[in-house]
């Protein structure tokens, strides 16, 4: 973990405010909510960052919030030590691929009218489609075969490799992983959580994982932050929070994790 | 899709709309085929006569043969229909796209104009601007489909708002792609269906509003033809000379069933949840 950190980091959020427009009486009054308050936390090249919490608890916010998808109310985000905030559309358009989020709904990440192979050509340049192509289904485990399907004929764990590969073939350094096996059967969670330990190695991924499931950011975190109504309770490498919990909410998620 | 004939027998909204219009269809590809008669060809000693075997459908004041008046006439209506609704979706469809995926202060103006455009009473201002202007096919085609694209736009809103917060179109954007090709590549082949369905129901509605302008002496000028004219022709003693209205005014109901009945079945097979 030092040898990490003192590399410079590929994710930097600074006390990130994200804040969600409420109606209230009967819509003649507009109200924020805040969803993230005051969050800060640095991601390191080549570890995993988890963010552990229940529904609604703000960490989806906080991928938003990194893909530029809602603005922030206060704080920066750095990506490269390139402030996201201030970049124009179109240099944020072009950085981009680096930043790509695997998302919980793995039944509308794909779009419903495209064949596999359609979606791979959209992000593959003509030269190399074939021969990406082969490698990018079999390092998800995926047969040629699938190319011809629509989203709509995959089982769930096909479509969650099928967007898995697709996310690699743009070459990203940070993948976001919002809840990436929560709607899996076990089997299949374990195969993708696998498949997600081994991309990293072998693709050198840096990970920002979010769930609410413990025994998943065990398997994969390096590092893990605990967050609850918007606000990080504390951050800890894996092991120390594990043996050495600073706060009660977080003791309440290891034993519900141990007794389950 | 299940547009094609041969899944549409199931759905009896649309057989019986592919039917009914496929009869006019073949009456307009083929009437030219079945009558030697022209469509503007006068000849005043055979005024207003009743059907007969030299004229299938009789003739009008002039002399003029109806069956080939119908046939032409028919021509132009559904050319002015067709051109005029695919202006209207071209426009609402790119209007109702972009509006809806830029949102903010870009959606809140365009639609406050399309609630202006549709406060109008579409029929009258239509009546003012073919009235003043020099009356043409072009022009008619035009004012019609300027006033026809904001129920377009609506709907073609309503669905983009549905779709641009789904995770494929998430992703589209996460993976660096422009807002036109997000917009015409992945959330327009996912509302062809309200678009279609909207279409083929607005090609009808723009066939009564052609046949009420032509009716008025407003749409299309003598000595070109319409359904309307046809039926304005037989206005005087519509009992008397029966066979200028009654034809005119058969075609004119079967082409609009026709269309509403394709519309309805395309809706049903689309969104089932929708039909009744």
């Amino acid at each position: 973990m030092n040898s990490t950190r003192q590399k410079q980091p590929i994710l930097e959020v600074n006390s990130l405010q994200v804040e969600y427009p409420v109606n209230n009486s009967g819509g003649f009054r507009r109200k924020n909510k805040p969803a993230v308050i005051d969050v800060s936390f640095k991601i390191f090249p080549g570890e995993c960052f988890a963010i552990v919490g229940e529904s609604g608890c703000g960490k989806s916010s906080i991928i938003e919030a990194i893909l530029g998808f809602v603005q922030a109310k206060r704080g920066s985000i750095l990506f490269e030590n390139q402030d996201l905030s201030k970049l124009s559309p179109w240099s944020f358009r072009k950085l981009r691929p680096l930043i790509q989020p695997v998302f919980q709904d793995y039944n509308q990440a794909l779009n419903p009218r495209m064949r596999i192979g359609d979606i791979f050509k959209e992000t593959l340049p003509v030269h190399l489609r074939d021969s990406q192509t082969d490698q990018l289904l079999a390092s998800v485990g995926l047969s040629r075969e699938i190319l011809n399907y629509f989203p709509h004929q995959l089982s769930g764990g096909q479509k969650q490799r099928v967007v898995l590969a697709r996310a690699l073939s743009v070459n990203p350094t940070l993948l976001l992983l919002d809840e990436p096996v929560t709607s899996q059967d076990l089997s299949v969670a374990v195969q993708i959580v696998e498949l997600l330990i081994s991309l990293r190695k072998t693709n050198n991924l840096t990970f920002l994982l979010v769930s609410h499931n413990l025994s998943i950011v065990q398997l994969l975190a390096d590092r893990v932050a605990v967050m609850k109504n918007g606000q990080f309770l504390e951050q800890q490498p894996l092991a120390q929070l594990l043996s050495d919990p600073r706060h009660n909410y977080t003791k309440t998620i290891i034993n519900q994790t141990v007794a389950s | 899709m299940k547009i094609l004939p041969s899944n549409a027998l199931k759905n009896r909204s649309l057989s019986s709309g592919y039917a009914a219009i496929g009869l006019v269809f073949l009456f307009l590809l083929l009437g030219p085929l079945l009558t030697p008669n022209n469509h503007t060809s006068q000849d005043l000693s055979v005024s207003l006569q009743a059907p007969s075997a030299s004229h299938w459908v009789g003739t009008d004041y002039y002399g003029r043969d109806v069956f080939a008046r119908l046939v032409y006439g028919g021509r132009i209506t559904w050319l002015v229909a067709i051109a005029a609704t695919l202006i209207a979706v071209c426009i609402g469809t790119i209007i109702g796209l972009f509006s809806a995926y830029r949102g903010g202060w870009i959606d809140l103006v365009v639609m406050r104009l399309v609630d202006v455009m549709l406060a109008f009473p579409k029929l009258f201002v239509v009546l003012l601007i073919v009235g003043l202007g020099a009356s043409s096919i072009n022009l008619l085609i035009w004012v019609l489909a300027l006033f026809s694209w904001m129920e377009i736009a609506r709907i073609i809103r309503s669905e983009v708002m549905s779709q641009k917060n789904r995770t494929y179109i998430k992703s589209a954007r996460a993976l660096g792609f422009g807002t036109p090709r997000i917009l015409f590549k992945h959330v327009l082949p996912n509302i062809l269906g309200p678009i279609i369905v909207s279409s083929v129901l607005l090609i009808s509605t723009i066939i009564l509003v052609e046949s009420g302008l032509s009716f008025l002496g407003l749409g299309i000028q003598a000595p070109n033809a319409s359904w309307g004219s046809i039926l304005n022709d037989g206005k005087i003693d519509p009992l008397g000379t029966w066979w200028l209205s009654v034809p005119a005014g058969l075609l004119i109901l079967t082409t609009v069933t026709g269309f509403n009945l394709i519309g309805d079945g395309l809706q049903q097979l689309f969104d089932p949840k929708k039909s009744l």
